[in-house]
């Protein structure tokens, strides 16, 4: 028996649920480890944790194409390196970032087990308001993106619960009379995402509302075969950005984590698979839909 | 295109090499920067330029970046001994009144030049002689404020590198914005890099009822100014067709 399946047995997870919480417990502690550096070790200049977060190049963006080359304060080349990369990766691959990289997103995973460890009620959000909410991260992003370039400061880094949590200023500069607001912005998202799954990621993440508008453009899309599926649903339960997967036509919405959680509780072999090949965009798919007709 | 099914662990492992490629090839090209302190900026000659000290510079690292000794710095800004070695010069602009991250360029430049010694004392103690100057054009509003003996700007060839050491160019031309000091108030800036005031105060982020004859170092007090964005956003304005 290999530390893998005993691992798995211990967890109970499946090999690909294992996979993927070591690769995100893997991109976490590089990121907290950077930063323990970043606050620990004065006598070099290390990196902090904002030269690693790929949302930076998307907000330091307008600036660098229209000044020649300048960034806002606090971002830097690696941020454009790594939202090209998230780029690259997204129209290849759809989210499959935010359920397999993004630290905050592990945070929330880890914030749902929690849950489930204390016996906590799950909220359920309806379904309209759910889709509403959801709109909540493209207003996150036009909002952030417009006062970023409006301040040519890095706006956002003084509410980001991502570099609130994850820088450890908490830890090492804790000062409740100035940073109150990035406070209590992460207290409230971490108690939101206690009793939501991925609630940052489904209502305001302003990086998901990059990925979710790119994601309709990926090449790799877990599809639903009509012939296939029988309708059961079940593969609605496991997702936590709740998708209907059940009702994919046949990609899934772009607002997929790729977590994979639905194609292993697919009880139909064929059902639910990753495939690989150009998906239209909503818009253009509707319009040759309506001409099918 | 009928779509291809494929393993499902491709779609992780994309995403993962697409990211963590990117860094390959930034790193692989030179283009992986995490932090603008990687790098010292070099004059003609290969050596440090002072021109490339920073406020998040410490006073070890000036002395350790330039060969001073950490003596010299300490006289340089007229420290005493109270002052740590690894605190910041952007740090120290709030304790020392005088003290200023442009002060400290020109006096480690004197130094090495052999024009500043530490037996002169602070670098730029004694504030020059003051010069009368018109205010070159500027298509920005009029200046409202008139020169005084703190901010005077000296004319060309005429600085001793004690004061302010801002050159204003006799021949009309606009400043440089890599020349901007933090000793200078908006207005200044307005009027000798010919920037108008609206886009400065828009693109700074500063309030636009901002007292525009403040002294950019009592804005960073405020507002979190830091005189190299200043510097930045004029130059940018400038580069402009």
């Amino acid at each position: 028996m290999t530390v893998i399946d005993q691992l798995q047995g211990k967890l109970g997870l499946s090999r690909t649920q294992l996979l993927r919480r070591l690769t995100q417990l893997g991109f976490g502690l590089f990121v907290v480890i950077s930063s323990l550096r970043h606050n620990l070790v004065t006598s070099e200049h290390l990196a902090s944790i904002d030269a690693y977060c790929p949302f930076g190049g998307f907000a330091t963006l307008y600036r660098w194409l229209t000044s020649g080359g300048l960034y806002v304060q606090k971002t830097h080349g690696s941020n454009l390196v790594l939202a090209l990369g998230l780029i690259v990766g997204v129209i290849l691959a759809g989210g499959a970032f935010c359920g397999w990289i993004c630290p905050f997103g592990a945070l929330q995973d880890l914030l749902d087990w929690v849950r489930k460890v204390l016996r906590l009620p799950e909220l359920k959000v309806p379904a309209r308001l759910d889709r509403i909410l959801t709109y909540g991260r493209y207003l996150a992003l036009a909002g952030i993106l417009y006062a970023t370039v409006a301040t040519v400061k890095l706006w956002f880094a003084d509410y980001d619960p991502y570099r609130t949590i994850f820088s450890l200023g908490w830890l090492f500069e804790f000062n409740l009379a100035e940073h109150w607001p990035a406070y209590a912005v992460a207290l409230g998202i971490v108690a939101g995402s206690l009793f939501v799954r991925r609630f940052w990621c489904r209502y305001l993440c302003p990086l998901g509302g990059v990925i979710s508008i790119l994601g309709n453009l990926s090449l790799l899309r877990i599809r639903r075969s009509a012939d296939d599926c029988k309708g059961c649903a079940v593969c609605n339960a496991p997702c936590p950005v709740k998708i209907d997967v059940a009702a994919a036509n046949p990609a899934v919405s772009a607002d997929c984590i790729g977590c994979l959680e639905c194609v292993e509780a697919c009880p139909r072999p064929g059902a639910l698979e990753v495939t690989l090949g150009p998906t239209l965009p909503p818009i253009l798919r509707r319009g040759r839909e309506e001409r099918a007709l | 295109m009928k779509p291809i099914r494929v393993n499902k662990l491709v779609m992780p492992v994309v995403v993962v090499v697409a990211l963590l490629g990117s860094v390959w090839v930034a790193k692989a090209a030179g283009l992986w920067q995490t932090s603008g302190r990687d790098q010292v900026l070099l004059d003609e000659g290969g050596q440090p330029d002072p021109a490339g000290i920073k406020g998040w510079m410490t006073l070890q690292d000036v002395s350790d970046t330039y060969g001073l000794p950490l003596d010299a710095v300490y006289a340089l800004i007229g420290a005493g001994d109270e002052v740590p070695a690894d605190m910041a010069l952007k740090d120290l602009e709030s304790l020392l009144p005088d003290m200023e991250v442009s002060l400290v360029r020109e006096g480690v430049a004197a130094y090495l030049a052999g024009a500043w010694s530490p037996e002169d004392g602070p670098y730029g103690a004694e504030a020059p002689a003051a010069v009368e100057i018109e205010p070159t054009p500027t298509p920005g509003p009029e200046p409202t404020v008139a020169p005084t003996a703190e901010h005077v700007p000296q004319g060309q060839g005429q600085g001793d590198g004690s004061g302010s050491g801002f050159v204003l160019p006799q021949d009309g031309s606009r400043v440089p914005g890599a020349e901007i000091k933090g000793r200078m108030t908006l207005q200044e800036v307005v009027d000798y890099c010919q920037v108008p005031l609206d886009y400065l105060v828009a693109e700074l982020g500063l309030p636009p009822d901002v007292d525009a004859h403040a002294r950019m170092s009592e804005l960073a007090g405020q507002f979190g100014l830091e005189v190299q964005t200043v510097r930045d956003v004029v130059t940018a304005y400038q580069a402009q067709p």
